[in-house]
């Protein structure tokens, strides 16, 4: 093991140029394990992130195909256009909720209505009473039987309000009571909101009357058995239509809004929403569904991934550019050093040719040079383990922000362009999930929790010692070809 | 009669062209306790033979035995790991390295092991003028004479029967010189080596057992009272 000790006499007699090598090493070490430690630290918050959320897929009515078969069938007759929606059957709903990856599921079903025995919130431009029939046209969510009426609430029928958009996303929460659950379907029991019930004076326990806006004859008594407050502002419209007034939102079972909507609606939804166990399983779930009885030339799967994507993105583009900061600096790394170590051993043919004269076996002469490379490559893993942390810090943090930043400006551009779909009148739909996500860019990943860990030091270990021995390697093996004589006699 | 160390069986060699070879068909013995000197003129093949003898090239026809054995079938790196030691008129010491570590990282390659390896070096070092302060020293900062002390301490402690000195004085002034040719001397009849040494002096040359002139390829042999 002489070889040993000569490399480290070696490097102990040529401080400088030890010194010079284990910086450049350091520096690339540093970059090397900056870029793996925030490329484990972009995974690690991506999955959490599509954990957490875990995104969700809406089974609704196809709007474009049952448009184009309208439009078909009115073309063979001659009466006015007529969109018709055929709602989702609870057997499908329930045949899709079977399948894996579903975390849980809430049937949406949207209904207009009057109130009979209390004043809705008043819209500040409209000029009708709040019980006249007359004063408002019904949300979009009644637009299976055709036309327009008017209404003063908009009725929200649920499995479970908790898992209704609104309360999912912190828009509204319940402050008295509590809110809709599985239990309530057939049940008259409703939810309303705070505003509208210090109004008219109504409390948990109290009841209501409202009748259908599309069949006044149809009214419901229903139980108050919770009451929410919201922080929706409401959308332009509300000044003109109390029914999209956000207070004047009532929660109920699907099951009571299905009988506000008529006969026709027993047993049926207008939307499911299936949350899934993690984002990453949407695809299989679509595909696993789309296998089921359930007819897809009427249905349709969203996947609602948006958000999941819009928080993701910028840390996607981070954990990318951090790969290539890897093979980028590996490869720069390992060419540098070749080139100084093959300087510095070309340096050494003279010591390689006394040391092969008196009888050194050429292995343990490039053991020699690996050797003292792998030293100084293991005290500079050592280094940039300490400085590789911070360094890693505020490199990743300041991409992301970069990235954040940009990608804060492509959400602004997309937003005035206009997301397509989920207008004022839509009331849900993927529309108004793209819409939701883009109102939220605050919500994307905003900074990475970057430690380096025992793996990415490892696996920095690992190219540190690839890069060291391949560094070593090569201009050892063109001097070990050289005769001793032919080294010592040009030396000379 | 003894047997000799090392025997050069019909050696040739040229360097490029076989019509027009440096030497042909040498026929030389050479054995233990005899100190050899090599003279010659410039481009006489001087160097080139002691290369040949100390295993650091090839012979490019017929064989060279040591110890009734062929070194090209040994190997060449075998031949100068297990027998010979070199010593070079440039001294051909490690430079980072101190007199000690040179001698014992030399003793560590051949695999010379001796008790308290230390004070042994530092024996050695101190019997040929090499104080221990000198020789924890780096050996560049040693004067040539004191450097070439090295190497040969490096060569006795190797320990090995055959030693080939390239020209060892050629730096030296006369007073140096002529203490180093008695440093061979001793080597040759004391220790019981072999030593060949290639020389420009004829002083030096006449103080060898048996002087080799290298002259157009041809060799003749001188032997000394």
């Amino acid at each position: 093991m002489n070889f040993l000790k000569r490399a480290f006499w070696s490097m102990k007699a040529k401080k400088g140029k030890t010194l010079l090598q284990l910086v450049i090493f350091t520096v690339i070490c540093v970059f090397v394990l900056s870029g793996l430690t925030i490329q484990s630290a972009a995974k690690a918050s991506s999955e959490l992130a599509r954990q957490e959320l875990g995104g969700s897929v809406t089974l609704q009515v196809d709007r474009e195909a049952a448009m184009e078969k309208q439009q078909s069938e009115q073309s063979e007759s001659d009466g006015p256009p007529q969109f018709t929606s055929t709602p989702i059957s609870l057997d499908d709903a329930e045949s899709i909720a079977a399948l894996d990856h579903v975390k849980s599921y809430n049937y949406s079903v949207s209904a207009s209505a009057n109130a009979e025995d209390f004043d809705n919130i008043e819209s500040s431009t409209s000029t009708d009473d709040s019980s006249d029939t007359e004063s408002d046209q019904a949300p979009g969510g009644d637009q299976g039987r055709g036309g327009m009426v008017q209404a003063d609430l908009t009725v929200n029928g649920t499995l479970t309000s908790d898992e209704a958009e609104s309360f999912s996303d912190g828009e509204a929460e319940i402050v008295d009571g509590r809110g809709i659950e599985e239990s309530d379907a057939g049940s008259n029991v409703a939810v309303i909101e705070q505003t509208l019930a210090e109004e008219n004076d109504l409390e948990v326990g109290d009841t209501i009357n409202i009748s259908s806006a599309s069949d006044e004859d149809t009214t419901q008594e229903l139980e108050i058995v919770g009451i929410y407050e919201t922080s929706s502002a409401g959308s332009d419209q509300a000044m003109n239509f109390s029914f999209l007034n956000p207070y004047n939102t009532i929660y109920v079972p699907y099951t009571a809004a299905n009988t506000l909507k008529g006969e026709d609606y027993t047993d049926t939804v207008e939307s499911v929403t299936y949350q899934m166990d993690d984002a990453e399983n949407i695809d299989a779930f679509i595909a696993a569904a789309e296998k089921t009885d359930v007819d897809f030339d009427v249905y349709q799967l969203d996947a609602n991934d948006d958000l999941y994507q819009q928080m993701v993105g910028p840390i996607e583009n981070v954990a990318s550019f951090a790969k290539n900061i890897v093979y980028l600096v590996t490869i720069a790394g390992a060419v540098i050093l070749a080139l100084i170590v093959m300087l510095s051993i070309r340096e050494r043919k003279y010591e390689m040719g006394v040391l092969m004269a008196i009888g050194e076996k050429k292995w343990k002469l490039a053991g020699q040079f690996i050797t003292e490379i792998v030293v100084i490559a293991i005290v500079a893993v050592g280094l940039s383990s300490i400085f590789g942390n911070p360094i890693a810090n505020v490199l990743g943090n300041q991409l992301l922000d970069q990235q954040t930043t940009a990608s804060a400006e492509t959400t602004t551009t997309s937003m005035q362009q206009g997301p397509g779909g989920g207008g004022p009148m839509g009331g849900g739909g993927p529309g108004q999930a793209v819409s939701d996500a883009f109102s939220q860019p605050s919500e994307a990943i905003s900074s990475l929790n970057i430690n380096v860990t025992w793996e990415n030091i490892l696996i920095l270990g690992g190219i540190g010692l690839a890069v060291a021995i391949i560094a070593a390697l090569i201009p050892s093996i063109s001097i070990l070809r050289l005769q001793p004589k032919n080294i010592l006699t040009k030396q000379e | 009669m003894t047997a000799p160390l090392l025997a050069f069986k019909n050696v040739g060699y040229w360097y490029t062209d076989k019509q027009n070879p440096l030497f042909q068909s040498v026929n030389i013995d050479f054995y233990k306790n005899t100190f050899y000197t090599i003279t010659g003129t410039s481009g006489s093949g001087k160097t080139t033979f002691l290369s040949l003898a100390g295993g650091l090239d090839r012979a490019k026809e017929g064989d060279i035995e040591y110890d009734g054995k062929s070194i090209r079938k040994m190997g060449l790196g075998n031949f100068r790991h297990d027998y010979v030691s070199i010593i070079f008129q440039s001294y051909n010491l490690i430079p980072y390295m101190t007199a000690y570590q040179n001698i014992a990282s030399a003793m560590a390659i051949t695999s010379k092991k001796v008790e308290n390896q230390e004070d042994y070096i530092l024996k050695m070092l101190a019997k040929v003028g090499i104080s221990e302060e000198q020789a924890k020293q780096r050996v560049l900062t040693l004067s040539g004479g004191q450097q070439q002390r090295v190497a040969i301490t490096r060569a006795f402690c190797c320990d090995n029967d055959l030693i080939v000195a390239d020209e060892p004085t050629g730096n030296l002034d006369d007073k140096t010189s002529k203490e180093i040719v008695k440093l061979f001397t001793d080597l040759a009849h004391q220790e019981n080596k072999c030593v060949i040494m290639v020389t420009h002096d004829p002083q030096i040359a006449a103080q060898s057992d048996v002087t080799i002139q290298l002259s157009n390829g041809s060799f003749r042999m001188l032997q000394h009272v």
